[in-house]
């Protein structure tokens, strides 16, 4: 997949993974991987600058972890970040759905 | 995998001088980056290390937006001090009449950083150009709001109330917090072009930005194909910030002489306002100018004949 499609829909990305779960940087990208069966990828220059930003705006939360190997950052989504993936989601599906029309017309 | 794997020793040692920030937020960088490299490495999979510098702009990027993110609240809220406090200066002359200007001049590029920050806040990246046109829309407000106090300080202290020299110690407290903000969000900016940052939207024309306040809401098709979107935009724009500046003035004239003199003395009274109106309207055009060589109010000459974004 071209890295700008996955760039554009970055937070759309990383708020759906997280919402199962609180999860650290490598893990976000691991479990991207898995569930587009290795189709969408995500760069560390763009993980984390992301991730920080969306911690910015109140839509992740995030903490050191005691149970790693090694210090560890770990990020969770916000009531605000839960109200703000729907929302998105949404809006993605309606924008999907609308692509997919166009192409196959 | 330990923590002490000499490559990623060599990638973090490389990347931390890059960084910028202040050394906590740093050390949670690098921690961050050491623990996805080694994650990668115990995972099994064959992934390369990003080149140092990518990673590090995305990171300058971070910065400059919290940074420019502060800078904007600030300058908005000196902008606000500014105005609202020179309601209750009485100062003539020259230092009265810059003062007049530069007020003008802070409020307008305050309301353009505020929107070009609207518009570039919520994006996955914001791309070099575009930060610097706001920080500059910044600098200027914030500039602006500096010098006249420098010019009306003297005078307005020789004549202060109580209210006055709070208003103005207000004014200058935020404005230099402000300014020191634009400052840090510049140096970010300086960073993420020195580090070849990529990405983000081409900076768009204020005239893009300020599109609902410039009655670009349909029904002028017809003007915009005669006269080209960016002309009858610019025109559009003259007439709304007309229009504000003039009902204002008409308001300010009728609330002090009222309508006790008769129609006669309000239509005196209105016809002095429509003069004024006619001088700022004149300023209003010759600051728009001038604003658009350092703000790019409106979009260059080859994208001036159709709409764009």
């Amino acid at each position: 997949m071209r890295n700008e499609t996955t760039r554009g829909q970055l937070d759309l990305l990383v708020l759906a993974v997280l919402a199962a779960g609180a999860l650290h940087g490598y893990g976000i990208v691991s479990e991207l991987r898995r569930r587009s069966d290795e189709d969408l990828d995500m760069a560390e220059g763009t993980l984390y600058p992301a991730l920080h930003r969306l911690e910015n705006e109140g839509l992740l939360a995030s903490s050191w972890s005691d149970d790693a190997p090694r210090r560890r950052r770990v990020y969770q989504v916000t009531r605000r970040g839960a109200q703000e993936l729907e929302s998105r989601r949404q809006e993605w599906v309606r924008f999907a759905a609308a692509v997919q029309r166009v192409v196959e017309t | 995998m330990s923590a002490s794997d000499p490559a990623v020793d060599a990638y973090l040692a490389e990347l931390s001088p890059l960084l910028g920030g202040t050394a906590r937020w740093r050390r949670r960088v690098l921690a961050e980056v050491e623990d996805h490299a080694l994650s990668a490495l115990e995972s099994g999979r064959d992934e390369e290390l990003p080149a140092v510098g990518v990673v590090a702009a995305g990171f300058a990027e971070t910065l400059a937006r919290r940074a420019f993110g502060r800078a904007e609240e600030w300058t908005l809220g000196c902008a606000a001090a500014f105005v609202v406090s020179t309601q209750t200066w009485n100062v003539g002359g020259v230092p009265g009449a810059a003062g007049w200007i530069t007020s003008q001049i802070a409020a307008a590029a305050a309301v353009i950083t505020w929107l070009r920050w609207r518009r570039l806040r919520p994006a996955a990246t914001v791309s070099v150009g575009a930060l610097a046109l706001s920080i500059r829309s910044a600098a200027l407000a914030v500039g602006s709001v500096l010098v006249a106090l420098a010019l009306d300080a003297p005078a307005v202290l020789g004549s202060a109330s109580r209210t006055v020299e709070i208003g103005l110690a207000v004014t200058g407290g935020l404005a230099v917090v402000a300014l020191y903000f634009v400052v840090c969000a510049d140096g970010c900016r300086r960073r993420m072009r020195r580090l070849g940052h990529r990405g983000g939207e081409p900076p768009a024309s204020a005239l893009e930005v300020l599109r609902w306040a410039v009655l670009d809401v349909g029904g002028f098709g017809a003007v915009d194909r005669i006269l080209g979107w960016a002309l009858a935009g610019r025109m559009r724009t003259s007439a709304v910030v007309g229009a504000v500046a003039g009902a204002a003035l008409a308001g300010a004239s009728l609330r002090e002489h009222g309508l006790a003199g008769g129609t006669h003395q309000a239509l005196l009274s209105m016809l002095a306002a429509g003069v004024l109106f006619a001088i700022e309207g004149g300023a209003v055009v010759v600051s728009a100018l001038l604003f658009d060589r350092l703000l790019r109010l409106w979009p260059p000459a080859d994208q001036a004949g159709r709409r764009i974004g």
